[in-house]
């Protein structure tokens, strides 16, 4: 220290009340600006943009419209071509499926038309498995699979990680269906055989 | 409030047939215990604030969920406390380990006898009024000290030693700025102190615009003052990050909420103390009265809570050099500066600029 200690005391407490007012003129700053919180039940991030800006007024977004929440099967629309369950590197999605009538169906994404005749009697994704890679989403020609903005899984029983889309009704009617077809298909071979 | 007895006594004859001491006696107790009802509420609801202002400097909310705006959380808390189990250590000094907690609060609730409300509300005028809160509060010191001490634990005992050190260190830059004040006042007592600063100027009579000795004495007593409040920059006694809780550490339940229920209505007392000392007390603009002795220290405690989220903690060697080589001089300076201000320029006040 090259300067004497007098000028040093001073400077001292100089530099004391200096920084002393640039530390409580930034807390004065945030005392006066919204909290950033997110009272969680009541304000959900994954609202839409429209409810959550109602409710919450803080500087933080409500979920993207791409965030990677459980994954949702349209079954309507799905042709059980089980694309997705080749995708998934951890075979997560389970399925099961029977022929059915032959109809078109419409793409979620872009309306183009793909031809349906296989039904899925079975169509169960692991939850608690799942990564949220979203590879499964890549191939179907449909888009008929797809993530939604759903986060709060939290579970007790690994069991009800599971989720399925086909119940079990659905799924008896759908092989009712099938066998019926099948009858058909065989006696029209028959006469055709004889 | 004696006078208020009196008249009392003089207007209904029923009370002029019961003898003096237990006409006074009943009446002293019914104002403590009034006083206590004050003291209680708004450490209580300092206690909340406290909370809600840390949340709001911090980003977040703070207590929001028991009444409206968490206005209700300190009555739940207090609840909760007394329903806690009251833990002794088997070790500990018993008698002393119960009774530390009283001292401290004992310490800070006589402090409010001589605060001035108003012209009329004040428990007792004594014509020691600041030498007796300086007095008084010292005993808060043992408290701790004997908290410390009858733990029978490490860290306890440190925090005590620490809060020890500390207090009595602030006290001496603390007193020579009050006795500037007392210099410049010609008083001792709280009244007398706010009657000086009355005048037809207002706020240009405050203690704090007086001179400039007597504007740098505010800030040698307040921040002494928080020092002695054992607050955030200065919380070395119960430095969590090294202590524990300091004296603390062993208390749970009621006994425990004692402490921060003296913590929390220091805050209060020390903006009390430096409003009737510097502000002018319940003197202000337009009407005189409670509103503004409340409203001023109101901003003392608001200013304490924001000091004490802003900064850090000091070290043990900082704090010392804080109080010795630099507080203590310049209270030094003050109380001569002051003394030559009132022997050469006698009835100047506002920085010398009015007469």
């Amino acid at each position: 220290m090259a300067q004497s200690g007098f000028i040093n005391y001073f400077r001292n407490i100089y530099e004391a009340a200096v920084s002393i007012a640039k530390g409580m003129r930034i807390t004065l700053k945030t005392f006066f600006s919204k909290p950033v919180t997110v009272q969680y039940p009541e304000e959900n991030p994954a609202f839409t943009a429209e409810e959550f800006s109602r409710l919450y007024s803080g500087p933080l977004k409500p979920l993207s419209g791409r965030y990677r929440g459980f994954l949702t099967v349209q079954m309507d629309i799905c042709t059980a071509c089980e694309a997705c369950a080749r995708a998934c590197p951890i075979a997560c999605i389970a399925i099961e499926h029977v022929k059915g009538e032959r109809t078109k169906v419409k793409s979620r994404l872009d309306a183009k038309e793909t031809p349906k005749l296989r039904y899925a009697t079975k169509f169960d994704i692991d939850i608690g498995k799942c990564m949220y890679c979203g590879l499964c989403v890549e191939p179907c020609p449909t888009g008929a699979i797809y993530f939604t903005r759903t986060f709060e899984g939290a579970s007790y029983d690994p069991g009800e990680l599971i989720l399925h889309f086909v119940n079990e009704e659905e799924a008896n009617r759908l092989k009712e269906i099938a066998r019926k077809l099948e009858e058909d298909t065989k006696k029209a071979d028959d006469k055709g055989a004889m | 409030m004696k006078e208020f007895a009196d008249i009392i006594r003089n207007a209904l004859p029923v009370f002029k047939s019961i003898p003096d001491a237990l006409y006074y006696g009943i009446w002293m107790l019914l104002v403590a215990g009034a006083l206590l009802g004050v003291v209680s509420v708004i450490a209580g609801i300092t206690s909340w604030v406290e909370r809600r202002v840390a949340g709001r400097m911090m980003s977040r909310f703070g207590p929001n969920r028991v009444g409206p705006q968490g206005s209700l959380q300190w009555i739940a808390d207090g609840i909760k406390c007394l329903l806690k189990e009251d833990l002794i250590p088997a070790l500990a000094d018993k008698p002393l380990f119960r009774l530390a907690p009283y001292i401290v609060f004992a310490g800070m609730f006589a402090t409010w006898v001589v605060f001035p409300f108003s012209k009329k509300i004040i428990v007792a005028d004594l014509n020691i009024g600041i030498l007796y809160v300086l007095a008084v509060s010292s005993l808060v010191v043992i408290g701790i000290l004997m908290a410390g001490w009858a733990s029978n634990n490490k860290w306890s005992l440190l925090g005590a030693m620490r809060a020890v050190a500390q207090i009595v260190s602030y006290e001496v830059p603390s007193v020579l700025a009050v006795l500037s004040v007392v210099l410049v006042s010609g008083t001792l007592s709280m009244q007398g102190i706010v009657e000086h600063q009355r005048g037809g100027s207002g706020v240009l009579r405050w203690n704090i615009f007086h001179d400039p000795f007597l504007f740098i004495a505010f800030f040698v007593f307040f921040i002494a003052q928080i020092a002695e409040g054992n607050r955030t920059p200065f919380d070395l006694p119960e430095a969590e990050s090294e202590l524990v809780a300091g004296y603390s550490t062993e208390y749970s339940g009621m006994r425990f909420v004692m402490f921060y229920f003296a913590e929390w209505a220091n805050l209060f007392v020390i903006g009390a103390v430096s409003s009737t000392l510097f502000f002018g007390g319940w003197e202000g603009p337009f009407i005189a009265g409670i509103h503004w002795f409340i409203l001023k220290s109101c901003f003392f405690v608001f200013l304490l809570m924001w000091i004490r989220w802003t900064l850090p903690r000091l070290r043990v060697d900082q704090l010392m050099t804080l109080s010795w080589k630099y507080l203590t001089p310049f209270a030094f300076v003050c109380l001569v500066g002051a003394a030559a201000w009132i022997l050469f320029l006698p009835d100047r006040y506002f920085m010398g600029m009015l007469k």
